[in-house]
């Protein structure tokens, strides 16, 4: 009789599936249970990377410093000239006055971001708006949007263009506009602007040049690119409310099925593994088998879920968590993820959800396929 | 010739519960044959076939299959010497419920890792020979209980052991089942293989194709009868 | 008879077709798809400097969601980020570094 390693590790293996198989019920549910909760967490992973991964790529073209000025604690309007004795600065390339600000409206319940650039390129009477705000805003008759300015009195502003889809996340809420209409709707008076935006040459000057604006004009505060980047880069950390709440759920459902194994090992099961002692088998070939077993439910569970989380998370938008991101809000962007997939936090999910899930099957089989096997002899 | 020298087991040694289940059993059984252990339950016959067979370590003495020493083997020397030695037959039969015919008949062979398809046509075998060839992939539950006993039959010889070992086979069954399990296993002695069988049924003790019967009381062989 | 299949065979079979197809999918829907990202990001790149943009459009249901990066210095938002007011954009958001950072142990102010 030839005997070989892998013909014994494959006799093993149909063993297990044929039991496996005698509760189809059972263990089908529970690879389903278990692919879902590899699928949430794996969702999470793969959607906070990318996001992460493409916020960095982004933000490294936002200004590197923002003034804002500050009243009494809060974020206030700054005045204009504040930007001419800001370029003056050595090493600043160039300080906007930014507008911009939120607009609510009421017959969407929705918020608006404003801005006006000083660039604007569009006459007076025309916005240009983000693809989000062509999907809320309710009613467009003619393209024309009903602003209700500062002074209660309506304002007509027809869309002028709209921008590209491709760049929701970072537009979908934007309705550009003139400086003139901007001030009569958001109530900023000439000569005030929200904040100043300042394009600095040699970024690792913004230290110095951040700290030089805190002394020279005391009442203003400026963030750093950085820590808009940071901002972003920290933003869904594992810590973090709702992934801490996913975690513990599955954490949860783990520690159910471990202790329903670790504790359940029935009659018919401690009856099956003497019959097995008696008719020949070892400690080890009962543990082996009931390894195949383990890692046969656990792998399959792994790569169903780790399958489900990237057709959920980079083929389908992430749909599960937009109700999640989107909590009170009307807007959402629709937006699609860049695949990136994290090999090192993939390997560690592997190793979570495969180990300790096959160790769990083995160790309470080891108790029982240690004992004598005539035992089984007298059980009759 | 299967040498049992000296054979002494004890439970619970040192404790008040303590139990001589076997008391120096000295016995020579032929190969091949059919033997068998008859006596009241207590008197110790499951426990020495255990030994023979393996399964359980004796405190003392030792037993030898054609002159080689099968006693005092690590655990995983006695498991693979168990398997490819022995086959095992058990009350009620034992098999593995929700499981095939076929499945259940290849559970001693798996350890080994024979080529699957060689075994399997074995098994095929097996049970074309017990007229169990149309059942290979019937579910053991469904089975009538000669059925089944044809099936542990054939699970017992899938790895061609040179020893089947029978407990109290016919502990739950009617007389003409009995018989015809009786049967099966005295035809077996001419493939050249031994049977030792432990029973209290004078239905087994009696029939006429036994060799050897070996009556045990409290651990200890009381009277051993050799028929020609 | 019919020979039934093993069933090691059978789910080895059914093993590696998924196991192929989260591979396809891991190493080669990346590839495949790249230069359309590349595409966009450059969009996005482009609109955020152009227009001095310093936060997506994520959570818009209030201003310092909005616009995290520029919210409230002394503060997550307005309030403590896991205040059931900003459920759940609050709850997703991990307060500023250094709130969450242990103070320097400075010098102790000694009560006259």
């Amino acid at each position: 009789m030839t005997s070989s390693w892998f013909e014994r590790q494959r006799g093993f293996l149909d063993y297990s599936l044929s039991c496996l198989w005698r509760r189809k019920g059972r263990n089908l549910s529970l690879i389903a249970v278990y692919s879902f909760v590899v699928f949430l967490i794996s969702s999470v992973i793969f959607f906070t990377d990318a996001l992460r991964r493409e916020m960095e790529n982004i933000l490294e073209e936002a200004p590197e410093m923002i003034v804002q000025r500050t009243v009494g604690g809060r974020h206030s309007l700054i005045p204009v000239d504040y930007a001419e004795k800001m370029d003056a600065i050595r090493g600043v390339r160039s300080a906007e006055p930014r507008l911009w600000g939120y607009y609510f409206h009421q017959a969407a319940s929705s918020n608006y971001t404003l801005m006006a650039p000083a660039d604007f390129a569009l006459p007076a009477d025309r916005v240009k708006v983000g693809t989000g705000v062509l999907r809320t805003w309710g009613t467009i008759e003619e393209g024309r949007l009903y602003f209700r300015s500062r002074t209660g009195e309506p304002l007509i502003l027809s869309i002028g263009e709209a921008f590209d889809g491709a760049t929701e996340l970072m537009t979908a809420d934007l309705i550009l506009m003139a400086e003139g209409p901007f001030r009569r709707i958001a109530g900023i008076p000439e000569g005030f602007a929200t904040d100043i935006a300042l394009r600095i040459r040699n970024p690792r000057e913004c230290q110095v040049i951040a700290e030089k604006i805190s002394y020279d004009f005391p009442d203003t505060r400026p963030i750093l690119k950085e820590e808009i980047q940071r901002t972003y880069t920290s933003l869904f950390g594992w810590r973090s409310g709702y992934v801490v709440v996913l975690l513990a759920g599955a954490l949860a459902a783990f520690l159910i099925f471990t202790w329903d194994k670790a504790t359940g090992l029935s009659a018919e099961e401690r009856a099956e593994i003497g019959i097995l002692k008696g008719v020949g088998w070892d400690t080890s070939d009962i543990l082996l088998m009931k390894f195949w077993e383990g890692a046969a439910i656990s792998l399959t569970a792994f790569v169903l879920g780790v399958l489900a989380a990237y057709v959920h998370v980079f083929l389908a938008s992430a749909t599960l968590f937009e109700h999640a991101l989107k909590g009170w809000a009307v807007l959402y962007p629709s937006f699609e993820l860049r695949p990136t997939v994290d090999g090192f936090r993939l390997a560690v999910l592997l190793f979570l959800s495969v180990i300790p899930y096959t160790l769990v099957t083995i160790v309470p089989v080891w108790r029982t396929a240690i004992t004598d096997p005539d035992t089984v002899m007298r059980q009759g | 010739m299967i040498e049992i020298d000296e054979i002494t087991k004890t439970y619970n040694a040192g404790r008040p519960t303590q139990f001589e289940a076997l008391k120096a059993v000295d016995l020579r059984i032929d190969t091949p044959s059919v033997s068998v252990l008859k006596g009241p339950s207590g008197s110790g016959k499951t426990t020495l076939l255990s030994v023979i067979g393996g399964m359980t370590r004796p405190t003392s003495g030792r037993v030898r299959l054609q002159g080689k020493e099968i006693t005092g083997l690590p655990e995983r020397f006695a498991a693979e010497t168990r398997r490819k030695t022995f086959g095992f037959i058990f009350q009620n039969y034992n098999l593995i419920r929700g499981l095939t015919v076929l499945e259940n008949v290849l559970i001693p062979a798996v350890p080994l890792g024979g080529r699957h398809r060689e075994v399997r046509d074995r098994a095929l075998q097996l049970l074309a020979r017990l007229r169990m060839d149309g059942k290979a992939g019937q579910r053991v539950e469904l089975l009538s209980g000669g059925e089944m006993q044809r099936t542990a039959i054939a699970r017992a010889l899938i790895n061609e052991p040179e020893v089947v070992v029978a407990d109290e086979p016919t502990a739950h069954l009617d007389s003409a089942l009995a018989a015809i399990l009786l049967e099966s296993l005295a035809a077996l002695t001419s493939e050249g293989k031994t049977v030792l069988v432990a029973s209290h049924d004078p239905l087994v003790c009696e029939a006429e194709f036994v060799h050897h019967v070996i009556a045990m009381r409290d651990g200890s062989v009381v009277e051993e009868e050799r028929r020609s | 008879m019919i020979k039934p299949l093993r069933k090691s065979a059978v789910f080895a079979a059914f093993f590696s077709a998924a196991a192929a197809a989260l591979a396809g999918l891991l190493l080669v829907h990346p590839i495949y798809v790249r230069s359309a990202f590349e595409e966009r990001l450059e969009k996005h790149r482009s609109v955020t400097r152009t227009l001095g943009l310093t936060d997506p459009c994520l959570f818009t249901e209030a201003r310092y969601t909005r616009h995290l990066s520029q919210a409230d210095l002394h503060s997550a938002f307005q309030d403590h980020p896991l205040a059931m007011e900003h459920f759940p954009s609050g709850s997703m958001v991990l307060p500023p570094e250094h709130l969450v950072r242990p103070k320097p142990s400075g010098p102790k102010v000694k009560p006259r």
